[in-house]
């Protein structure tokens, strides 16, 4: 594919720096009405956002361990948790 | 008399006749599968064919028409319990019958039923021994010999009435000839003849084809069933007109018109003067155009054409309905004042050189063919919202009209959803025009305001755009917003994303649009329409992508003048419909629509380089048609689904999708990646089942015998711990996966887990029972092992096929170098 085609399909990234946090990470609740979030909140020293589709939820990574330690951690210890991972913004392209 | 039977059986007909009466028609076979595969113990349970019956221990009788020879007497089964009424292996009313070999296949047979006890008179589908009303009339039907041992024949009220409307005393051809005249009043098809009455099951399931769908209730509410279970005059009861509207009851139950009101529709005509006329009686406005066929009969304007000038302005907005040219300018009302409207050959391809500057002409015939739809629809205003997320949407664009209550800037936080980037204008730079004026053009694309002087026009003119530039700042609350919570959200008809990722296993997008699908437009859900990619260069696959193939996503590919597909979009079993998205406008034909205003370049001044060209003509630079990509052709079906919800607003997001995939016109028919599935439906990874066809989706949605989908039903098989190896060597491991419940599919996905260390070495396919392949991936750019936590593919190919039986999956590695093991699969298939 040539430079030109690309840009003539606008595949361009839209170069805006996406802010991209190393203290906040994303889960999603297996059920999140039966799960316990100040327990985890004071167990990992971590600290709820905003939950998005009923049960895609932030917390932010307030302990001394790095971010993606934790998730690791996490994903380990936490069945009850699923797609845990680093939170950053997304990168779609324009078509 | 001679007698027949016993000692020399030629056939035995198991099931033979089936009394049944009246309900919704189509394929019999179809509708015994269907049910049989949902039935369980309860009667007659799924559905409702029978009004009368089926009759427990009638009396039947066969004779030969041209001889009045009693060929066969006997009974059907006597009811005993619940088990016996189901389908197919329905005993009661049905009945073995033996005839004398002296017989010819030919012969033209009418049977007789009468006594008997019809064990459900209320076609309630529930069997109650204590409401069972014997049968004191008789039911009738004419069929050929040959048709009884086909096993094809059913007896029910509507062949009974036809029975009776005809004499017995003709010859054969006559007799069959009055009663497929007779047919072509009952049923849609111009085709029905005597076999579409014999043949008729009720079953009340989609797309049934009856003139009146509702003939099952009709025959319950104008007596016909209960004259017949009681033996009343039949033939008088359908001769009256108890509602003095000059039509019987016949009649009406054929026109699917009210017995007992004169005026069906309460449009202020009487049913009959609407028949004469060519009206509906059931439709206050039969051409839907928005004027009540009482005004419009009489005046200037036809109540039975929607646009009465022909000059694609419906009459219902249309100031000057009998003068297709009122300023004597040659150009008809509805297609003027829209100065570039000529460069839009997919909206109307005229054959002539345009957008492009290597004088290709364009096809004609190959476009959306929207011009038929603007007879009667255009868009109704600002109650047609169709959304953007993308770039932004310039809001003081001369040629767009926005919705700035339900847009939102992500960025700034405000309801101006135009793009906050820098423009440079350079076309090298990555902050070109059309890099961020991408929303802008897929609203013109959607939305572009016709009839006002300015530029051109979008696929519905008169909709208003509710912009959101959410690829500036795309954090998952913004998401969240743009697509399911933000304000007014309820009534945004459709969302157009023209844009994504060439792979992402990330759930989030459909956790947002599963709930967006199942609660907003009043819980129809908003239809959301994605771009499949212009990875083909890199062997893309639209199926990678979690946000183009899972199930609530409608994904388009792009088609180029030829209508054939770009050289740029992705495939994908997952692509559900293609639109116009062009190539290069070097090379051929690309999308004329708006960009950013004073943004636009001639040609002279982009020195050679790639830009956003546009024509002399457009002095203010306004506009361009160097758009292009799949990202120009999810806004041409966007557009169009908005228009198929103008006409039909109770359709939910299966709905479209189902009518979307039962009316894309084929094209490209010589690729050999077109499959047909046992549905009849031709799916192709290229172009999924082919060009949008807006007109037809709207025929069928406003079409009597329309019903929505019903409830939607899910259920999965899988394995786990197959450890099957995948060789390195082009040969083919397959696997079966047996699907218990049998249901028809909408959408089907297969989730494949495998260690494989280089997954884009695999070929994967999926066979359904009746024999349906498609590829659901081809080996591509993947270079790990993306599938080792499970990846789901998805395909829309299966689409009306049924779910029972095996499935089977075949993996090929068509790379040498890397290895793997297949350890699960799970097969999940949505339907109902």
């Amino acid at each position: 594919m040539n430079l030109i085609k690309i840009i003539i399909l606008n595949m361009v990234l839209i170069t805006r720096l996406f802010s991209e946090s190393s203290t906040v990470f994303q889960l999603r609740f297996v059920d999140i009405n039966s799960f316990n979030f100040t327990h985890f909140e004071e167990r990992y020293d971590v600290e709820f956002q905003y939950c998005v589709a009923d049960g895609i939820c932030l917390f932010k990574n307030n302990s001394q361990e790095s971010t993606t330690e934790l998730v690791k951690r996490l994903q380990v210890q936490e069945p009850g948790l699923k797609e845990i991972k680093v939170y950053e913004n997304y990168k779609m392209k324009a078509f | 008399m001679y007698k027949l039977f016993l000692k020399t059986f030629l056939f035995m007909l198991l099931n033979s006749l089936f009394l049944a009466c009246s309900g919704g028609g189509g394929d019999d076979s179809t509708v015994i599968t269907s049910d049989s595969s949902s039935s369980t113990t309860s009667t007659i349970a799924t559905s409702n064919y029978a009004v009368l019956g089926p009759i427990s221990n009638a009396d039947v009788k066969v004779y030969r028409i041209s001889d009045n020879f009693l060929a066969y007497s006997g009974k059907t089964v006597a009811y005993t319990n619940e088990t016996q009424v189901t389908w197919p292996d329905n005993q009661v009313g049905a009945f073995l019958v033996d005839v004398n070999s002296s017989f010819n296949d030919s012969d033209l047979m009418l049977v007789v039923i009468s006594a008997g006890e019809d064990i459900d008179p209320d076609d309630d589908t529930v069997v109650n021994s204590a409401a069972f009303i014997s049968l004191q009339g008789e039911m009738k039907a004419i069929a050929k010999l040959s048709e009884l041992k086909a096993n094809s024949v059913r007896v029910s009220a509507l062949s009974t009435m036809a029975v009776l409307s005809i004499d017995l005393n003709q010859t054969a051809t006559q007799i069959l000839s009055a009663l497929s005249a007779y047919a072509q009043n009952l049923f849609v098809d111009t085709g029905a003849d005597y076999l579409d009455l014999n043949a008729y099951v009720p079953n009340l399931t989609e797309r049934s084809t009856l003139i009146n769908p509702n003939i099952l209730v009709d025959l319950q509410t104008s007596g016909v069933n209960t004259a017949i279970l009681n033996d009343s005059n039949l033939t008088q009861l359908l001769l009256e007109d108890s509602d003095g509207d000059n039509l019987s009851v016949e009649e009406e139950l054929f026109a699917g018109s009210d017995p007992s009101l004169a005026d069906t529709d309460g449009d202020g005509l009487d049913d009959d003067i609407e028949l004469l006329n060519g009206l509906d009686p059931n439709n206050p406005d039969t051409d839907f155009d928005g004027i009540n066929d009482d005004i419009e009969l009489g005046s200037s304007s036809d109540p039975a054409n929607s646009d009465t000038d022909e000059d694609y302005l419906p009459d219902g907005v249309d100031a000057n309905v009998a003068d297709s040219d009122f300023n004597n300018n040659g150009i008809l009302d509805g297609l003027e004042d829209d100065p570039f409207f000529n460069l839009q050959w997919y909206l109307k391809s005229n054959g002539d050189v345009v957008s492009n500057i290597n004088a290709i002409s364009t096809i004609i015939g190959n476009d959306l063919g929207i011009l038929e739809v603007y007879h009667s629809l255009i868009g109704n205003g600002s109650s047609t919202i169709i959304q953007v997320v993308d770039s932004g949407v310039e809001a003081a664009h001369e040629d767009l009209e926005l919705d700035l209550t339900r847009s939102w800037n992500a960025v700034n936080a405000n309801t101006d959803p135009s793009p906050t980037e820098t423009v440079i204008e350079s076309p090298l730079i990555d902050n070109n025009v059309l890099a961020v004026g991408h929303g802008t053009a897929v609203a013109g694309i959607i939305a572009a305001k016709a009839y006002n002087t300015k530029g051109m026009r979008g696929v519905v003119p008169n909709a208003v755009i509710a912009g959101n530039n959410w690829l500036e700042n795309q954090n998952v609350i913004e998401l969240e917003r743009a697509w399911y919570n933000g304000t007014g959200a309820n009534e945004i008809l459709v969302s157009n994303n023209s844009w994504g990722i060439s792979f992402t296993d990330d759930t989030t997008f459909e956790a947002i649009l599963k709930l967006s699908s199942e609660q907003l437009r009043d819980g129809k859900g908003r239809i959301f329409v994605f771009a499949a990619g212009n990875d083909r260069y890199d062997n893309g696959n639209s199926n990678l992508s979690y946000i183009t193939n899972n199930r609530y996503a409608l994904t388009v590919a792009a088609l180029n003048y030829e209508d054939k597909f770009s050289s740029y979009s992705s495939q994908g079993s997952n692509i559900l419909v293609s639109a116009y998205g062009g190539e290069f406008y070097q090379e051929s034909p690309t999308i004329a629509t708006t960009t950013l205003m004073g943004k636009a370049m001639y040609e002279n001044e982009l020195n050679g380089a790639s830009g956003p060209v546009t024509v002399d003509e457009d002095t203010n630079k306004n506009y361009t048609y160097a758009m292009n990509g799949t990202s120009s052709a999810a806004p041409m079906v966007s557009g169009s689904i908005a228009l198929v919800l103008e006409a039909c607003p109770k359709l939910t997001w299966r709905d479209v999708k189902w009518l979307t995939a039962h009316t894309a016109s084929k094209i490209d028919e010589s690729n050999s990646l077109w499959i047909i599935n046992s549905a009849g439906l031709s799916h192709n990874i290229n172009y999924g089942f082919g060009r949008i066809n807006t007109m037809e989706m709207i025929k069928e949605c406003r079409a009597n015998y329309f019903e929505l989908l019903g409830n939607e039903i899910s259920s999965s098989s899988g394995k786990s711990d197959l450890n099957i190896l995948i060789p390195d060597n082009q040969s083919l491991v397959s696997e079966l996966l047996n699907f218990s419940s049998s249901y028809t599919i909408e959408w089907v996905e297969l989730t494949f887990t495998s260690d494989h260390t280089r997954v884009g070495d695999l070929e994967i396919r999926l066979i359904s029972p009746s024999g349906t392949s498609t590829q659901l991936i081809l080996p591509n750019g993947l270079s790990s092992t993306q599938y080792s936590s499970g990846f789901r593919f998805s395909s829309a190919a299966f689409i009306g096929e049924n779910s029972l039986g095996n499935w089977r999956v075949e993996v090929i590695d068509r790379k040498i170098g890397s290895t793997g093991q297949i350890s699960a699969l799970n097969l999940k298939i949505y339907g109902h």
